[in-house]
């Protein structure tokens, strides 16, 4: 069972690079890996070294980080609110790093402005949540309440940054960020990714087992010497910080932190030290495969959040008509 | 170890139980006595740092409950509510395993002396068969007693019951309060709560009895369970009788 958690995202890792519209074989693309720790000397042309780590390696990483984190950032999301519909943009998220991302779009197109300003607006999103729960003591039910809020906040803020953005320029800018693509993720796109999802990543992981105590419910939790309502912000802090990061990098990629996590449950079972490390590993192989699909169904680029949601929604469909979204 | 002085809780504007105050050594046993709807949960809630104080104090080992930190709270004190979730479908082993919390780093999960501390729990009670079985597959009975094996696993110094012996049938009544009995031996202090007062002569050194209008008593069992004050609690004619050695109560 373990195996099939590294072998799964290794396997899907090489065949991607493959995938394209330079044609490469698998054996070229370890030797031009391998050659980059000089473990061979290179003897092709440094064409093919350009598509392999410049071109493609980036945007592989980038699926791979943004589905994993999403992924698990959804777990976790799922988790702490002990909701099966919960996602990671339930608190706004996507909401506030849309508005984010238009505003600068708007105002500030240049790229690095453009991630920052979803990036952080995603986080004021789930700040405001919080801060509007603290009423009812950021009970999960009433967290997802301001969730819907917020979310509704932001995107009335985002149709208005639509309407004032120039049709012929902007507008088109906007959308197609809205719909998520990872065509424009490069190496500091990967590096601002590898900051986020890998230290709060891995300390969601390194906490999964206590997950597994919120599933009991708060009280049962507190009893146990856990201090549910403190414990649920940091996760759920965390999660966020992994969700605005991929958000600000892919656009809204939608239905991968809703769908992974259940059909991983399917798979392994409600216990968080093995959904964990399963929704991540899934998360990272749907994307990219995905994203594969985007670079390669049509001469241009698809839009990877068009078909997350074409593919995500009759998973999903076929999941609740089997009555598999559950929690046991 | 457990002090309670002047505890007040309202709820809705309407008193529910004021200026209780008791004391609880450690190897003592308390019982909470009193009709349903008087406050009993409520008040273990409050010992268990789960409720908000709103008046009075509580005390364990000398330190504010209101100043000790959540994790503390649980490596002090251990609860098994009256009603448990049916929760995932975890097994009981995993079930009781989580007793560790309080014990455990934020990062860390239950390694090997946690895992046979928990399991030692299980066998305490006589449920080691039990396992492997999944938690919601359980009967309330079994569920009840896992329950007393996860707060058996937290080691606790104070160990809290809300109706243990609920769910449980006429043999496993007995046998939870065997249990009582032996874990007070052992040091362990008990506050539990209970509907016959038959439980508090058989196995309890003390007795809180919550009567109507916040009338609390305090004392042995002999000194505040009588006819007269059980009949006023109860609202119905109660008699304490002595039957082959056993003092019990009928209505």
């Amino acid at each position: 069972m373990r195996l099939w958690l590294v072998a799964a995202p290794v396997t899907a890792f090489l065949l991607s690079f493959i995938v394209g519209r330079y044609p490469l074989g698998v054996d070229t693309v370890v030797r031009v890996l391998a050659a980059e720790w000089s473990l061979v000397t290179p003897d092709w042309p440094a064409a093919v070294r350009t598509v392999v780590v410049d071109v493609r390696m980036p945007r592989i990483l980038a699926g791979m980080l943004v589905g994993g984190g999403l992924a698990l950032s959804g777990a976790c999301y799922q988790g702490v609110f002990r909701n099966p519909l919960v996602s990671p943009f339930t608190l706004g998220v996507s909401a506030g790093a849309g508005f984010g991302a238009a505003l600068a779009i708007l105002l500030f197109p240049a790229p690095g402005l453009v991630l920052t300003s979803a990036f952080l607006f995603g986080l004021l999103a789930v700040g405001l949540c919080f801060l509007l729960a603290r009423g009812g003591g950021a009970a999960p039910l009433v967290l997802v309440l301001a969730g819907i809020v917020v979310g509704a906040f932001f995107t009335a803020l985002l149709s208005l940054v639509k309407f004032l953005a120039d049709p012929e320029a902007k507008l088109p800018l906007i959308e197609f960020w809205l719909l998520g693509s990872l065509a424009n993720a490069g190496r500091s796109e990967v590096l601002m990714l590898l900051a986020v999802v890998v230290p709060c990543g891995g300390l969601l992981l390194a906490m999964r087992w206590r997950l597994n105590l919120l599933a009991l419910g708060d009280d049962e939790a507190r009893a146990l010497g856990v201090d549910a309502g403190r414990f649920r912000f940091m996760v759920v802090g965390l999660a966020t910080l992994i969700a605005a990061g991929t958000v600000s990098v892919a656009g809204i990629v939608g239905w991968v932190g809703l769908v992974v996590p259940h059909a991983a449950r399917l798979l392994v079972g409600a216990d968080y030290r093995r959904l964990l490390p399963a929704s991540a590993a899934m998360g990272a192989c749907y994307l990219l495969l995905i994203d594969d699909l985007a670079r390669t169904l049509t001469a241009g680029e698809m839009p990877i959040g068009v078909l997350t949601a074409l593919v995500g929604a009759p998973i999903f469909a076929v999941l609740l008509r089997r009555g598999r979204v559950a929690w046991s | 170890m457990l002090d309670v002085r002047g505890v007040g809780f309202t709820r809705d504007g309407r008193a529910v139980f004021q200026g209780v105050s008791f004391g609880l050594a450690p190897g003592q046993v308390l019982c909470v006595l009193g009709p349903n709807g008087i406050g009993k949960t409520t008040l273990l809630r409050c010992i268990a740092g789960l409720e908000r104080l709103q008046s009075g104090s509580v005390h364990l080992a000398g330190e504010a409950l209101v100043k000790m930190a959540r994790r503390r709270i649980g490596q002090f004190v251990g609860l098994v509510p009256q009603s448990q979730t049916a929760g995932f479908s975890y097994t009981v082993r995993e079930m009781v395993e989580m007793g560790r919390a309080a014990h455990l780093g934020l990062l860390s999960a239950p390694g090997r002396a946690d895992q046979s501390i928990a399991m030692a729990a299980l066998d305490r009670l006589n449920i080691g068969h039990l396992a492997d079985r999944r938690y919601p597959e359980l009967s309330g009975g079994e569920r009840q007693m896992v329950s007393i094996a996860r707060a058996l696993t937290q080691q606790p110094r104070l160990l809290i019951l809300d109706e243990p012996t609920a769910h449980l049938d006429f043999a496993n009544q007995a046998a939870v309060l065997d249990l009582v009995q032996h874990l007070s031996r052992q040091g362990l202090g008990i506050v539990f709560t209970t509907h016959d007062p038959g439980h508090a002569f058989r196995v309890a050194d003390t007795v809180l009895l919550m009567a109507r209008d916040t009338a609390v008593s305090f004392g042995t069992p002999m000194e505040v369970l009588t006819d007269l004050s059980l009949s006023a609690a109860y609202g119905r004619a109660i008699r304490v009788l002595v039957v082959a050695g056993q003092t019990m109560c009928l209505t």
